[in-house]
């Protein structure tokens, strides 16, 4: 029988992952954890009982974030997900003194984030960032550079080199009002370096930039990662949160709706997924235990049961079969999130009912 | 309590203390001022604009100027009879810059040769009023008189024809000075003061003398001037008669 | 400091490369062509005269300057979202309002300065002498608007530009209103207790006298700062309670 083990989470639910056995068939490939490193210490970003109500001298009132609470381990990447409205930018802004906050508690790297010196180690990048039109890309850096609180010779060579991690050389000297959207974009994320902050807040990094320069995104946050940076990622692209994150907080109309490791979440409990290859029909011991099968020339994937994950193996190896991969089963977010926010909804609607049956 | 939890106690604290200062530094100010007396910053800056807006007024009438003038050297003394609408925009010249002298003698011609001759010597006032030291409006004020009754405007005409020739009278050239002198001498023919005339003659034969008469001021036939020259003759003729 | 700099200089760099700013300049420095043959001053422009004028003309091109800098420069930053990139860093809000106001305030002087050269050169010309009087009323001219440009800046930080001219506007004249708030004669000198921009009139001082003393010239700049302090205080506190 495959052992479970429960993760140390967060919060959210206690998730189980299938792990090998050193005796059984072998070669089996097993897609890589996406682990966070230590959790020693304060975590890097704390977002406690997050509240920002608009419109309360108007008579319009609109909460625009209810209750949030987030908590982001260091050297993670945690993803910030959320339907439009559901409050993401407003407590991102919170937390870097963007917006006054009506209540809560935000902490960066320890400290209070409203105090000064609490943003030192921090990089932000907004979400399609505008920078002033009649700059050049290197002045831009030097301002900022500035601002971070470097020397001139570091502003120099930090510059230069950002410009280029981000795809931008060859353009210090061009005006800000001749980039396009994705220079633009790449440029924002070079700014967010500056000053190797330990803390990067991510709006919509990949915003504007084309397959190419997603994939770029998606990797340099991997390398941050690797470097022991930690990334709080808000982004609508779900494949983009699901690749890179280790954590993910999704919201809704103001609150949250889940959070918890990305295996957590998007493992199915109870099953397991199996890709094989061969020639000629599966077992038929295999065959009554499978479902959700999906086949694709030679290969086929297809989930059984934890309790039948031995049995199905054994079949296939006796069959003649090559099993490629064998995991606990993965939903993918976006059915996640759809699922999550229509069970919302679902929730909702029942309990406005309920209040009109009550009445 | 506290400026720093109170905002609007430090904001308060600070006002009081931005206007102390302030009163302070108008206090040295007022005591080390120049001994030159003050003038409004809002009337200086009115005035200039004023002035300003004065240049942009007088090259609007000076550009609306320009497209008619030729006309009036264009045609003859029977076609100006025809062209009473240009009276309006000479009007409008007129009112943009009433120091440009030419709208006010071709308008008071104009009305006269119509036959409005109250309102054309009324013009004509109206051209000395706004511009006191012009030779040529004072000549062409004496000149209407004259077309109007010379005998009955006599006093009048000689009055006007001694202003025109004492000092700081102006003229915008040679050829207006010249054509004044003409009108003068012939207020003072009908005047029989012969000898006025004849200074003034001679005076005309000076401008010629120096140069910058125009052959056709000379030729007495041009424009509105040949009119004149007409009407002088026929005036002197008549008086001699 | 260094902070508040950077966001000075940023704004200059900005603002010099926009061609509006020098639009007016040169039709100021064309305008001062003008002034030895303007109507409506009597007899000729006599040197004093052109120096009122000259005055005149450099304290309207320095206002419309001002306010078309300081009524957008911080509504249309936060209306793009730049002002993010500056904020969300370490920066203090007070930083970003006095270091916005701090950069237009340069721009302010090299503008006034190039106008002014322009203007001693014509006068130069026109009157046969160099006129360097004028700087000093280059430098109050300077002083005030740095003022009315502060109060903009300071109005800008919660509302939109046309509300923040306008604002800018009524300071202008009403600051110059003293003369008829108290009923006095306009030669008279507004009292030290009304606080009014009348200390910054050195118009007959300059056209007409000799100019005034370093007292006076020392009395300007703290009514400057007086004026300045409590503006950019304003506008900090307004910036900080104001949600990007």
């Amino acid at each position: 029988m495959p052992k479970h083990s429960a993760w140390p989470l967060h919060e959210g639910q206690a998730g189980s992952i299938v792990e090998e056995e050193k005796e059984g068939p072998m070669n089996v490939a097993v897609t890589p954890e996406k682990r966070d490193a230590s959790t020693d210490g304060a975590p890097a970003i704390l977002i406690e009982h997050a509240r920002k109500i608009y419109g309360r001298a108007s008579g319009n009132r609109r909460d625009a974030v209810a209750d949030v609470s987030v908590s982001v381990s260091r050297g993670a990447i945690h993803g910030l997900l959320g339907p439009n409205g559901a409050g993401k930018t407003t407590t991102l802004k919170m937390l870097l003194g963007l917006v006054r906050p009506t209540g809560g508690r935000f902490e960066l790297l320890g400290m209070d984030a409203r105090k000064p010196g609490a943003r030192a180690r921090v990089g932000f990048l907004p979400e399609q960032p505008y920078f002033p039109q009649q700059l050049t890309a290197l002045e831009a850096m030097t301002l900022y550079g500035k601002l971070t609180g470097l020397s001139a010779s570091d502003i120099a060579e930090q510059a230069a080199s950002l410009l280029s991690r981000v795809g931008l050389e060859g353009s210090e000297k061009a005006l800000l009002s001749k980039f396009s959207r994705g220079m633009l974009q790449r440029l924002g994320l070079a700014q967010a370096l500056l000053g190797s902050p330990e803390v990067l807040v991510l709006d919509e990094p990949a915003s504007g930039l084309d397959p190419v320069g997603q994939r770029d995104v998606r990797n340099l946050m991997l390398s941050l990662k690797d470097e022991g940076k930690t990334v709080l990622l808000s982004s609508h692209q779900l494949s983009e949160v699901e690749t890179v994150s280790d954590e993910v907080t999704i919201l809704h109309l103001g609150r949250v709706a889940a959070r918890g490791h990305i295996d957590d979440l998007l493992n199915v409990s109870g099953q397991t997924s199996i890709r094989a290859v061969g020639d000629g029909e599966l077992p038929q011991a295999v065959s009554a235990v499978m479902s959700d099968l999906a086949a694709t020339g030679s290969t086929v994937v297809f989930s059984v049961q934890d309790a039948d994950a031995r049995t199905a193996v054994e079949a296939l190896y006796n069959g003649g079969w090559k099993i490629v991969q064998l995991q606990p089963k993965r939903a993918s977010l976006e059915d996640y999130f759809a699922a999550l926010l229509e069970s919302h909804r679902a929730d909702a609607g029942s309990n406005s009912q309920g209040e009109e049956g009550v009445q | 309590m506290t400026a720093g939890r109170h905002p609007y106690v430090a904001l308060v604290l600070a006002a009081l203390l931005a206007l102390a200062v302030i009163v302070g530094a108008q206090t040295l100010a007022n005591a080390s001022a120049p001994p030159v007396a003050q003038t409004s910053q809002s009337k200086v800056i009115g005035q200039a604009g004023f002035a300003y807006l004065g240049g942009v007024r007088v090259m609007l009438a000076g550009l609306i100027y320009q497209r008619l003038d030729p006309q009036f050297h264009q045609y003859g003394t029977s076609q100006i009879l025809n062209r009473i609408d240009l009276i309006d925009s000479l009007r409008l010249i007129q009112a943009l810059n009433p120091q440009l002298e030419q709208p006010y003698y071709y308008v008071a011609f104009v009305l006269m040769l119509k036959g409005r001759q109250s309102a054309a010597l009324a013009v004509a006032r109206e051209g000395i009023a706004n511009n006191p030291t012009s030779g040529l409006l004072r000549a062409n004020y004496v000149q209407l008189l004259m077309m109007q009754n010379k005998k009955a405007n006599l006093p009048e005409m000689l009055k006007q024809t001694k202003i025109g020739l004492g000092k700081g009278m102006t003229y915008s050239s040679v050829d207006d000075e010249y054509e004044s002198y003409g009108i003068f001498r012939t207020a003072f023919i009908i005047a029989g003061d012969k000898q006025m005339a004849q200074a003034l003659n001679a005076a005309q034969r000076d401008l010629e003398a120096r140069g910058g008469v125009s052959a056709e001021a000379q030729s007495g036939k041009s424009g509105v001037f040949g009119l004149l020259n007409a009407w002088e003759q026929s005036a002197t003729s008549n008086d001699n008669e | 400091m260094n902070k508040l700099f950077a966001i000075s200089q940023a704004v200059i760099t900005d603002a010099i490369r926009r061609k509006v700013v020098w639009a007016v300049v040169v039709f100021a420095a064309l305008m001062s062509i003008a002034i030895p043959a303007l109507p409506s001053y009597g007899v000729g422009i006599v040197d004093g005269v052109f120096r009122q004028v000259a005055i005149a003309l450099m304290w309207v091109a320095a206002l419309i300057v001002a306010l078309a800098l300081a009524a957008t420069r911080l509504p249309v930053e936060i209306e793009r979202r730049t002002v993010f990139n500056v904020v969300a860093r370490d920066v203090r809000r007070w930083q970003y309002v006095v270091g916005t106001w701090l950069g237009m305030f340069v721009v302010l002087g090299l503008v006034l300065v190039a106008f002014t050269v322009a203007a001693i050169a014509v006068g130069w010309v026109s009157y046969s002498r160099p006129m360097f009087l004028l700087f000093e009323a280059t430098f109050a001219v300077w002083l005030e608007i740095g003022i009315i440009m502060a109060f903009t800046v300071m109005l800008s930080t919660l509302f939109g530009p046309v509300t923040s001219v306008v604002g800018g506007l009524v300071l202008a004249f009403v600051g110059h209103g003293v003369v008829s708030f108290l009923h006095l004669s306009e030669l008279e000198r507004a009292p030290a207790w009304f606080p009014s921009l009348d200390v910054f009139n050195v118009i007959n001082p300059v056209a007409l006298g000799g100019g005034v003393s370093w007292v006076y010239l020392v009395a300007m700049v703290i009514a400057f700062c007086g004026w300045v302090s409590l503006f950019m205080f304003g506008g900090s506190l307004m910036f900080a309670g104001r949600d990007l």
